[in-house]
């Protein structure tokens, strides 16, 4: 379904600015079209409002094939700019709605291989405004985080594809949507 | 003797509270995002839990939040406790706040609710799986102020 383009290619360059990305290890590619428009594909997937303490939304149950699609086109080549050892993705589709949004996290947990996360966003009939991807810089004294400072906001244009590393201090969230609808695949890649 | 803590209730027409003149940020935005003011604990409130709860109660600690448009308090940003205390929050906003919740969990599921209600406070016997978080304010209620004075009891 996704092709890679020219963006992809120098993948030295591409590792570079990986390591030296700020607050933490990241990249963003634009234009990545796929050949067959995503919400054709998502067009029988329903979406249902989830709601927690950090997190208002409404997202889809784990897509497989769709998954497997992304994992084949972009886990070799981001296993080797990154140097993680990725080979599969497991994503879902998000709807953010006016006053959704998902709070600073950092999705690391001990349990689960989480190597890289992502975040792929769609055309949407009215473009929202907020529902950025939010970065922070945390200061850590020893193990213990004494400060969170935002550091980069990444706007969901749609066919940006932004990928991260899953760290104990990539802390991110999405800012609440303020109008129109954001619509995305995201997950991760795993080992 | 295992004591069960089961009382979970609002109770309106309760007294206001002073508002601090200086508040503190806490912004471990991972944890919470809010401003807090320590104060001393109100009389009042320990006698209305003492009443409620049918239980001979002292103070602990109290403190007032102030929540702005987007802010919040996480759940795994309030400690559990084991000595079983109660918790009332008191709300003085000046106006109900659209969404503006406090909400405890036993074990990940929520069991009680206590909505934007000015004039209101709820009342909580804490057990030791307890974990309250206070909602996110959405930024599109531009000029909205949540305060919160939160005492906590034990017997």
């Amino acid at each position: 379904m996704w092709t890679l383009g020219d963006a992809w290619r120098d993948e030295a360059a591409l590792a570079e600015a990986w390591r030296a990305a700020q607050p933490f290890p990241h990249l963003v590619f634009d234009d990545v079209v796929p050949a067959t428009p995503v919400l054709d594909v998502l067009d029988d997937e329903g979406v249902v409002r989830q709601e927690g303490d950090i997190f208002a939304f409404e997202a889809s149950g784990h897509l497989g094939e769709l998954s497997a699609q992304f994992g084949d086109t972009f886990a070799p080549v981001l296993a080797r700019i990154t140097g993680k050892p990725v080979t599969r993705v497991e994503l879902r589709a998000y709807a953010y709605r006016v006053g959704h949004y998902l709070l600073p996290h950092s999705d690391h947990q001990e349990d689960l291989e989480r190597l890289i996360a992502f975040a792929y966003y769609l055309p949407t009939p009215e473009p929202p405004r907020g529902g950025e991807l939010e970065l922070f810089r945390c200061t850590a004294s020893g193990a213990e985080i004494v400060a969170t400072d935002s550091a980069l906001l990444i706007a969901p244009r749609a066919h940006r594809l932004a990928v991260f590393d899953v760290s104990d201090v990539s802390l991110h969230q999405v800012r609440e949507v303020l109008a129109g609808l954001r619509l995305s695949l995201a997950g991760w890649f795993y080992p | 003797m295992i004591q069960l803590s089961r009382l979970a209730t609002i109770v309106t027409d309760v007294p206001s509270f002073s508002v601090p003149e200086r508040f503190t940020r806490y912004a471990l935005v991972d944890r919470g995002s809010y401003e807090y003011a320590d104060v001393e604990v109100p009389e009042a409130v320990v006698a209305l839990a003492s009443d409620v709860t049918a239980r001979t109660l002292r103070p602990v600690s109290a403190r007032v939040l102030r929540l702005a448009p987007g802010d919040y308090v996480l759940a795994h940003h309030d400690p559990l406790h084991a000595d079983h205390r109660v918790e009332v929050i008191v709300d003085g906003s000046p106006h109900p706040v659209a969404g503006a919740e406090v909400r405890y969990q036993r074990r990940g599921a929520t069991f009680f609710r206590f909505p934007s209600q000015p004039g209101a406070a709820s009342i909580v016997e804490r057990d030791p799986t307890t974990r309250c978080h206070h909602t996110y304010v959405s930024k599109l209620l531009a000029g909205a102020v949540v305060l919160r004075l939160v005492v906590q009891l034990v017997d």
